[in-house]
């Protein structure tokens, strides 16, 4: 930034004051610097892309085609197709305000300095517990495959094995970031590597079945048997699937060269599972009447693998999706407890919340701020709900995302100076912001109701905890 | 004047030993506070958390710099990845030598250790510098298979010495001949205070076990001097992945 804008100001009810984050420096795109301090960026384009698609395909590929396709027939890839054009439509407005400010924080940080610390501090809450529900549901999804895995070598446990797997999952993950992880970013490019080459071969094999190049019946069907309505509903439903492009924005204090790699890593990780999604649901929906796909339930894949390939595609599909699931959970947990640095460094949280320890080097606060919420909303199982909410909480956030946009738009401060601009400005904005808030509509009462109650309460927290602090347009 | 660059992880209880201190002396040096922290940490959060306690122990080591005679300047990074940060700041800094540290005390007996194609003459002057007129010793040894072409590279190393200004006497030359270079080289470091290498481009074999610098590292006792080549510290530095300012 060249032109610096006032510090941010004000008191907590703690009395902490939010602290200045680090200006981003024009010269070097590898390194920030904060009073004297060098921050160094070191995650690379395609490291972002894997947090983008690796927190996202283990929801849109392992756990939703069957649930889908039970809701809304063949058509369920249109709500796939619609998912993607909501996530794009944000996407762009995200990765502007991205480049304009490249801070970890990721949305909340751009509603706070946008729109004020009503706003900043319901997003930033919203987020943090978005995160949570999207980690628990994951982690809901990683207990159906172990449960698949056990059915599959034979064993039976006499008690129901999604939930415990689920709940020892999310312990394990926990207890893993409170040590600190120095290679988990290699391996989760390795593991998105892997599952993006995995499903190409079982797309490009399944894709040719569907289309009756290798002579065998499909099964033929109505696309939309229930007609248009729950096309919508679905796409509420399954925009779970898209929620890993904000992530990106999440850790974009850490991106080489942001101005670049923020909108690429953003845009591409859509565009590249919104396609995935769409041929997934083909594939499966091809292979299986919508009914039978809805009867096999998250892991609905894995039969879809076997009808194709048999045995050894089945295996390949359980082993793909224990991976997918775990590492969508893994980088949600982190990406939470980023949020939670976030608000605390603003003084919308007590300080304490963010602090570092210094023998594992975590943040230890956060991080169980973050695990403990996820383990006791995966005891519930209630998949469906537990998805929602997290669109729910998100989807608020991206409405209000492009809302900023357009008020900073509007009359542009001396320092808004992003390197990528919104094309087609104001209308895709707008779009994005009404599609957000339609989607919102289309969910079940309960998600709904369970969203609005958080909103609520994050409100409250703000009158009671931060009504001083002063973040609207300063960084 | 050598503008040696010393990475020290601060907030892991490394210091800069006495010895290292004296030996450098009579250069420019620029300390590189550093600290690595876990994927779960943004640098900003670790800033706020350790920024002061980093600050203090950089303070420390830039005063014992100062009184022994060196031109100090600090830096302090928090990273995700040393290597990238060390990479960065060596050529933002064009140094001639990145300093290795090892808890070794003493620094007046210097191995000299030319292996492979090294820039022999820029390793003598960098020697030179910091050695000439005081009380140290130099063994300079040359290590390599029996059938290589020597390239000379002893006596171009001792000519860049003597004429920086070192003592003659001082300098005990000689050529290894081994089928193990790095273990041989690690052996004759564990014996002194301090080593000193030439940066080489890295070959396969590093890949895979690792870095040559690294490994002959972890066999000595004393710090390891790496003397990197004329055109990175000439320029901005080609291998970084900056766009030019």
């Amino acid at each position: 930034m060249s032109t610096e804008p006032e510090p941010p100001g004000g008191v907590n009810r703690g009395g902490e004051t939010p602290e200045p984050t680090a200006p981003v420096s024009d010269g070097d795109p590898s390194v920030d610097e904060a009073d004297g301090v060098e921050l160094e960026r070191t995650l690379s384009l395609s490291g972002a892309l894997s947090i983008g698609i690796g927190t996202m395909i283990g929801a849109g590929i392992f756990v939703f085609p069957g649930i889908a396709a039970g809701e809304a027939g063949p058509a369920a890839a249109a709500s796939f197709a619609i998912g993607a054009v909501v996530a794009l439509l944000v996407a762009i407005p995200t990765a502007e305000l991205a480049t304009a400010m490249p801070r970890s924080g990721g949305g909340y940080y751009f509603i706070s300095r946008g729109l004020g610390t009503l706003a900043g501090t319901v997003v930033g809450i919203s987020l943090w517990l978005g995160l949570v529900f999207a980690s628990a549901f994951y982690l809901v999804g990683f207990g159906s495959y172990v449960a698949a895995v056990l059915s599959e070598v034979g064993v039976a446990i006499g008690f129901d094995p999604v939930i415990a797997s689920g709940l020892l999952f999310g312990v394990f993950l926990t207890a893993l970031s409170m040590t600190g992880t120095e290679n988990t970013a290699k391996l989760q490019n390795g593991v998105v590597g892997l599952l993006l080459v995995i499903l190409t071969l079982f797309l490009s094999y399944g894709g040719l079945d569907a289309l009756g190049v290798f002579g065998r019946v499909s099964t033929p069907e109505a696309f939309a048997p229930f007609g248009p309505l729950p096309i919508f509903t679905t796409a509420a439903l399954v925009f779970t699937s898209y929620l890993g492009f904000a992530q990106v924005a999440t850790v974009a204090g850490e991106i080489e060269e942001p101005s670049r790699n923020l909108p690429l890593a953003m845009v591409g990780s859509v565009v590249i599972v919104g396609v995935f999604y769409v041929a997934t649901v083909f594939v499966a929906t091809s292979a299986f009447e919508s009914q039978r796909l809805a009867g096999f339930g998250e892991t609905a894949m894995v039969e879809v693998a076997r009808n194709l390939l048999g045995a050894p595609g089945a295996v390949a599909i359980l082993v793909a999706g224990l991976l997918a699931t775990i590492s969508s959970a893994n980088a949600s947990i982190m990406s939470s407890s980023r949020a939670i640095f976030a608000l605390s460094r603003d003084a919308l949280f007590p300080r304490k919340a963010g602090v570092v320890n210094l023998r594992y080097g975590t943040p230890h606060v956060a991080l169980l701020l973050a695990g403990v919420p996820v383990v006791v909303l995966v005891a519930s199982g209630e998949v469906e709900v537990l998805a929602e909410v997290a669109s729910f909480l998100h989807l608020v956030m991206y409405g209000l995302m492009c809302v900023a946009l357009l008020a900073l738009r509007r009359d542009e401060p001396d320092w808004y100076d992003p390197d990528f601009r919104v094309p087609g400005y104001p209308v895709v904005p707008i779009l994005g912001a009404l599609a957000s808030f339609a989607l919102i509509l289309l969910m079940q009462r309960l998600s709904q109701i369970v969203g609005l109650g958080l909103m609520v309460v994050a409100a409250g927290w703000y009158y009671y905890y931060a009504r001083d602090v002063e973040l609207r347009g300063v960084l | 004047m050598v503008h040696a660059l010393v990475p020290v992880e601060l907030l892991e209880s490394e210091t800069v030993p006495q010895g290292v201190i004296e030996l450098l002396a009579p250069a420019k040096v620029t300390v590189l506070g550093y600290h690595v922290i876990p994927e779960q940490t943004s640098p900003d959060q670790a800033r706020l958390s350790f920024e002061d306690r980093a600050r203090d122990k950089l303070d420390d080591i830039e005063e014992a710099l100062e009184t022994a005679g060196a031109d100090v300047t600090t830096r302090l990074v928090f990273t995700h990845d040393s290597e990238q940060t060390f990479d960065r700041v060596a050529a933002e800094t064009k140094a001639d030598v990145v300093v290795h540290l090892n808890p070794s005390m003493d620094a007046t007996d210097l191995l000299v250790a030319l292996h492979g194609a090294v820039a022999a003459e820029r390793i003598g002057e960098t020697v030179a510098a910091l050695v000439a007129g005081r009380d140290i010793d130099v063994r300079l040894r040359e290590i390599d298979g029996g059938d290589e072409d020597t390239l000379n590279l002893l006596d171009r190393a001792r000519t860049a010495m003597e004429a920086g200004g070192v003592d003659p006497d001082r300098i005990d030359a000689e050529r290894i001949e081994t089928d193990r270079p790095v273990r041989t080289i690690g052996e004759l470091a564990a014996g002194t205070d301090a080593t000193v290498l030439g940066e080489r481009a890295t070959d396969w074999r590093e890949l895979v076990f690792g870095d040559f610098e690294e490994r002959v590292a972890e066999a000595s006792l004393g710090a390891v001097l790496v003397v990197r080549p004329k055109g990175a510290a000439g320029d901005d530095g080609d291998d970084t992945e900056d766009g030019d300012d």
